[in-house]
């Protein structure tokens, strides 16, 4: 028997409206693998999975969630130019059976597209609590193509689903004319495809021409530059604007009487499909939020849950930083220092460099994680666009809306996943400077070198001195985005415009689905350079310009002080540093912390002799800070560089630019901070 | 007729028009809010966002909160 050409592998998108369970259905779908990458030339996320249905593979490729395909949004461009121009064999179109209208005025633009597509049905489960009951069959027999209803939660209808995406991956027809727009409309499409079909026809073997024809009316830019792109495409365009010039004597606002079209059909499909099998009354979800949304309630409501967000993150973790340390900074790092068989230089960037390196980013990990974890919580259930809403009266004040508390609150975290989540913000200039001021949300890195200044200067007024640099953090933040917005990004936003989905109960996977991506996003950017970062210091400490110092410099401040990190010590403490009154030690600490937040308490450990335990006592017995120079060391770490990670992924959200400005406006920022605390202390006659 | 941002929280009230470019109408129709449209105002901070409720007679019918810049740009009628 020869051997059967092997079939080949099939291409599928996957296509939903925000909140759609589009997610889930892809996870479900690709078990949760993906490669994430960028949209060629944007830094909107691409994620690819493979799904083996018998022995095909089929790649799944997530597209942007919209609400339709306009040229409006970049996520829409980037949509339907895949669907258009890679021609998938296959498009999954997600539709919210809690949410119909707005899904499936998306499900209708795509058909409208061409593009062979079938309909997941999904959280009928959610829409049958809600009290309505959907006909899939007749939305089939409406829609011209077929659909699965899914409970993509529970996996519920997914095996329905891969089976007919292998049916219908071989091809299947689309419906092109699903919408009626009146005959003055559709007299007026038939003669642009005729135009078309004259004058461009390379264009027609690569779009479908009725879509083309109705995009033109409708005066899409984005189109319109396409079918310039033809020779022939601006005699094209010449035409359309004479026809719908004579359409406009006729209908005044052309692209606003094609959507309410658009509408009409979507609404006769809905009351033909739907039945409503509980009377509407009352829900949860108004009931939550009369009160979570309320403008004086509310704000309590948010810093309740807040705090709970912090408190839970810190309490879980401590048992597990605790044990990490202890096995991995103690029994790891004392076990190789021990071994005979290396040189006691190998031992000691072994156990100094690499096992320290990797301790302080595991030492952080537990807190992160929970904090993450908790933050999914909220987020899933919905809350998180409810405090969204709360902030956006405020925000509005500093040329930001409300969308930009959730990369804030992520901050809080690490920095690092705060500044990707700028990435939902629409708007550009909001977008830029959501992630210049994220680095100012003081990240859970920051918070051990405030506790260890705090309890060695302000003892019982340790904890309010702590929350002083949280307010700090968010008023710096206001502020620089005000600054930013008047004279960076000028030029007005597009406007706060959130859904706010029903409560739901958090689903455990895609918590803890959205709980590793962030984690992993720590993880590897922070882990690496963290890391790179603390051996490096291991090499500065342990030579100097007489050459190797030994091993023991780690353990002597003798020692250390002639080491090159005690000379750059030196050089800052006598030159910059010398008006805020910080020692060597100090000074080397900050240096150091450029690489990482994580590394300032430790190495003021190192160079004062003694553990992280004995410090605060350490520090208050020799004086190192008065109240003010101490409260100004605070204030510096809070706003200087916060780790090389976060600018690395400025640089590659923004580019190299961005990231240098935003070094810049750091860098200065705490030293003029610093100096103002000084001298008002000076003045006043603290110090 | 009165912008949407000084409507009354709880009132039912219907889109008369849209001021604004074609972007901001092309958000607001994806989104459902669209002349002749009726709204519920669930939820109002005067100089602040809106929530409303984009009324369906059949279903669910979805909430939306939408920014003080663009609420003043979507004028209702109560009703």
């Amino acid at each position: 028997m020869s051997i059967e050409k092997t079939r080949k592998g099939f291409v599928v998108a996957l296509a939903g409206v925000p909140n759609s369970g589009k997610s889930s259905i892809f996870n479900k779908l690709t078990g949760g693998k993906a490669w994430v990458g960028n949209w060629p030339g944007v830094t909107i996320e691409k994620k690819v999975g493979t799904l083996r249905l018998d022995s095909v593979e089929v790649e799944v490729v997530d597209l942007p969630g919209i609400y339709g395909l306009t040229a409006y949004s970049l996520d829409e461009i980037i949509a339907r130019n895949f669907i258009v121009e890679e021609n998938p064999d296959l498009v999954i179109i997600v539709v919210n059976a809690t949410n119909l209208e707005r899904s499936l005025y998306l499900a209708l633009s795509i058909l409208e597209l061409g593009a062979n597509a079938i309909v997941a049905l999904n959280m009928i489960d959610l829409a049958r609590e809600q009290g309505i009951e959907i006909d899939y069959q007749k939305l089939s027999e409406l829609l011209g193509v077929p659909v699965v209803p899914t409970v993509a939660v529970t996996g519920s209808g997914l095996q329905n689903l891969k089976k007919l995406i292998l049916e219908r991956a071989k091809g299947g027809k689309a419906r092109l004319n699903i919408v009626n727009y009146g005959d003055d409309v559709e007299n007026a499409i038939k003669k642009v495809e005729e135009l078309l079909k004259s004058n461009v026809p390379e264009l027609l073997k690569k779009y479908p021409s009725r879509w083309i024809s109705i995009k033109l009316l409708e005066w899409d830019e984005d189109v319109i530059r396409k079918v310039k792109s033809y020779a022939g495409g601006d005699e094209v365009i010449r035409e359309v604007e004479r026809i719908r010039a004579e359409l406009q004597n006729k209908i005044e606002d052309l692209e606003l009487y094609m959507t309410e079209r658009r509408y009409q059909k979507i609404l006769e499909i809905v009351r033909s499909i739907v039945r409503q099998i509980k009377p509407k009354g009352i829900t949860w979800t108004d009931l939550l939020d009369s009160v979570l949304t309320h403008r004086v309630l509310g704000v309590f409501s948010a810093i309740a849950v807040l705090y709970m967000l912090f408190r839970f993150a810190f309490e879980i973790s401590t048992p597990f930083v605790d044990l990490f340390s202890l096995l991995i900074n103690g029994y790891l790092h004392d076990w190789i220092l021990g071994l005979k068989l290396l040189p006691p230089w190998l031992a000691s960037l072994l156990a100094d460099g690499i096992v320290n390196g990797v301790g302080t980013v595991l030492s952080f990990l537990p807190l992160i994680t929970m904090f993450f974890l908790g933050l999914a919580f909220l987020e899933d259930v919905g809350y998180m666009t409810r405090i969204a809403y709360l902030v956006d009266k405020v925000f509005s004040k500093f040329g930001l809306s409300g969308k930009t508390v959730i990369p804030l609150v992520i901050g809080f975290g690490c920095n690092v996943p705060a500044v990707m989540a700028t990435r939902a913000i629409e708007d550009e200039n909001e977008r830029k400077t959501a992630a210049l001021i994220a680095p100012l949300a003081t990240c859970s890195a920051r918070l051990p070198v405030y506790m260890v200044i705090a309890y060695a200067i302000f003892k019982r007024a340790a904890g309010g001195v702590v929350l002083s640099m949280y307010v700090w953090s968010i008023t710096l933040a206001l502020l620089v985005a005000l600054a930013l917005r008047k004279f960076v990004f000028k030029g007005s936003s597009t406007g706060f415009v959130m859904e706010m989905p029903p409560y739901i109960m958090p689903r455990p996977d895609i918590i803890s689905m959205k709980m590793w991506e962030r984690t992993k996003k720590f993880l590897r950017k922070a882990g690496t350079v963290i890391l790179i970062g603390v051996v490096f210091i291991w090499l500065l400490s342990v030579t100097g310009p007489s050459g190797f110092l030994g091993v023991n410099a780690l353990s002597s401040p003798e020692l250390l002080e002639h080491s090159w990190a005690g000379l750059l010590g030196r050089v800052f403490s006598e030159t910059v540093f010398k008006p805020l009154g910080w020692d060597w030690r100090t000074s080397v600490a900050l240096i150091f912390g450029f690489i990482a937040k994580e590394i300032v308490v430790g190495t003021m450990a190192i160079l004062y002799g003694v553990g992280e335990k004995g410090l605060p006592a350490t520090l208050a017995k020799l004086h190192v800070f008065t109240p003010v120079t101490g409260y100004a060391f605070m204030l510096f770490v809070l706003i200087y560089v916060p780790c090389v990670a976060t600018m690395a992924t400025i640089r590659s959200e923004l580019g190299s630019r961005y990231m240098l400005f935003a070094l810049t406006y750091e860098l200065i920022l705490a030293y003029l901070l610093a100096l103002t605390v000084v001298g008002f202390g000076h003045l006043i006659g603290v110090s | 007729m009165m912008p949407l941002a000084f409507a009354r929280p709880g009132s039912l009230v219907r889109v008369i028009a849209i001021r604004g470019g074609q972007g901001v109408h092309a958000k607001l129709r994806s989104l459902g809010i669209m002349e002749g449209r009726l709204l519920r105002v669930v939820n109002l901070m005067y100089g602040g966002p809106v929530i409303v409720e984009i009324v369906n007679d059949v279903g669910p019918s979805p909430k939306v909160a939408l920014g003080f810049g663009i609420s003043t740009k979507i004028f209702v009628e109560e009703v």
